[in-house]
């Protein structure tokens, strides 16, 4: 039973691997983080399979998983900023890796800074619609939110990407976490 | 900037993904946690299955004595002493049993057979290995403990281990005792608990004659260090039950918390005070009710 629950996890993990990644790149920044997190993804998916019960499509379900371990991870760092201020921390964070996108990459990594300086939802919208084309309705159920609601954090969202993209990333959305 | 450049930026963004050697580092990752992750009961109906679950318990129970038995008798540490390496101490956490594995000792709480720490002798070199070697987010010297303490806290984010404490004592010049404490096997006021009230076997320990008070993992908001862990669920309710709880003892730490300057206090009413983080917004209220401390954390929607 246990094997079956495995191998079973691990065809999503094949079916869903990248779209689970990029999600998580887009809303952490942070590769070692990122793999950390994917990792931490597909355990609870194992975990906690009988809660699954096919009520939701695997993919939105992951999802969901993904975003609770994303934003718990942004409330972590944000504890561990502080703890840089004064002085605890010794961690060295790794830079994301996209050398294998050469042309463009400047553009690539300016415009995934600037999403990365937009605050937690507006982040969590943007990667969810525009990078992993995901319905409104689908990100209303990861999201556990109204489809107005996810209408209106797009909108004011992608509002304030374009003003970064006009005033050259000045205008900053708010903190990064 | 004009409407198809910008929708031209989503298609480059959508080509950034991890290499195939990545994924297959994660896979194998996984591959091994699923190996070691614990089994997990399947949702049953109690009344159709309680006999099963009465003789289980019972299994369980006769299996529990005659684990300590074959055990070699772990023994209750609240109680007496047990060695390492000739070494021996005691403190006033209880449900406590230890198993000597190798050089070290593990430790057991309340007959959960997985342990949730280690007592070990370690030399200078090796103390330092150990802290080189990990991913240390804290290092804080404890004061006023019962022994000079150096505290690291380790990152580990695990299924079953978020941080690990590591907690060094000096023995003599060049020998240290070494404590391990695996978080949340083991809840913090329970491992603050037996580091503040820790007796070494021939080393004289400092009692301090006024509270003490000490951080959890990585958060900012102090805790009393005598605190009892009643509930505490991720919810962001937390109940402790205080042990020297008394109106003088909360108006005390109400003033240590205002010390923080990152602390404001937002109202009070009596022996319930909420506090506001002057960096992130975030909300505790603090409830004195007989000894029962209660924290709610409030964290304020992030969208507008």
């Amino acid at each position: 039973m246990s094997k079956d629950k495995e191998e079973l996890v691990m065809e999503w993990y094949e079916q869903y691997y990248d779209d689970i990644y990029r999600f998580i790149l887009f809303m952490i920044g942070d590769k070692q983080s990122c793999e950390d997190l994917v990792h931490d993804t597909f355990l609870r998916a194992f975990t906690g399979i009988e809660r699954f019960e096919n009520r939701s499509a695997v993919k939105t379900w992951l999802f969901g998983i993904a975003k609770y371990l994303v934003l718990d991870e942004i409330r972590r760092q944000k504890r561990k900023r502080l703890f840089n201020v004064i002085g605890f921390s010794h961690e060295i964070p790794s830079l994301i890796d996209v050398e294998q996108i050469i042309e463009n990459r400047e553009l690539i990594l300016e415009q995934m800074q600037y999403i990365h300086s937009l605050k937690p939802n507006y982040r969590l919208v943007i990667t969810l619609i525009k990078i992993e084309e995901c319905s409104t309705k689908e990100v209303a159920e990861i999201l556990g939110w109204s489809e107005a609601k996810v209408r209106k954090t797009l909108s004011r969202a992608l509002q304030t990407l374009r003003k970064m993209n006009e005033k050259g990333g000045e205008i900053r959305g708010e903190q990064p976490f | 900037m004009a409407n198809n450049h910008f929708d031209d930026q989503w298609e480059l963004l959508k080509q950034i993904g991890s290499t195939d050697m990545q994924k297959d580092v994660i896979r194998r990752r996984i591959r091994q946690s699923i190996a070691h992750a614990p089994s997990k009961a399947h949702p049953f109906k109690f009344l159709q299955w309680k006999s099963i679950v009465a003789a289980s318990l019972l299994v369980v129970i006769f299996g529990g004595f005659l684990f300590m038995l074959l055990e070699k008798n772990p023994r209750l540490n609240n109680a007496g002493y047990f060695t390492v390496d000739d070494q021996s101490f005691s403190w006033r956490l209880e449900n406590v049993t230890s198993k000597k594995s190798g050089e070290k000792l593990e430790l057991y709480y309340k007959n959960n057979p997985i342990p949730f720490g280690t007592v070990k002798e370690v030399t200078e070199a090796e103390k330092n290995a150990t802290i080189a070697s990990k991913s240390m987010f804290v290092n804080k010297e404890l004061e006023h403990f019962p022994y000079k303490t150096n505290m690291y806290i380790e990152h580990v984010k695990m299924q079953d281990v978020v941080i690990r404490y590591y907690f060094f004592i000096p023995l003599t010049a060049e020998k240290w005792i070494q404590f391990t404490f695996d978080y949340p096997k083991l809840e913090y006021a329970n491992i603050f608990k037996a580091m503040s009230t820790l007796e070494l076997n021939g080393k004289k320990s400092y009692h301090h004659n006024e509270p003490l008070y000490v951080t959890y993992g990585y958060e900012r908001m102090i805790y009393p260090v005598d605190l009892e862990p009643v509930s505490v669920t991720s919810n962001n309710n937390e109940v402790y039950r205080w042990e020297d709880a008394s109106t003088k003892a909360y108006h005390q730490y109400v003033e240590k918390i205002l010390q923080d300057v990152s602390w404001q206090k937002k109202s009070g009413k009596g022996l319930s005070t909420t506090f506001v983080s002057v960096i992130f917004q975030n909300e505790v209220t603090i409830t004195l009710n007989g000894n029962e401390l209660t924290y709610e954390y409030f964290y304020p929607e992030q969208d507008e």
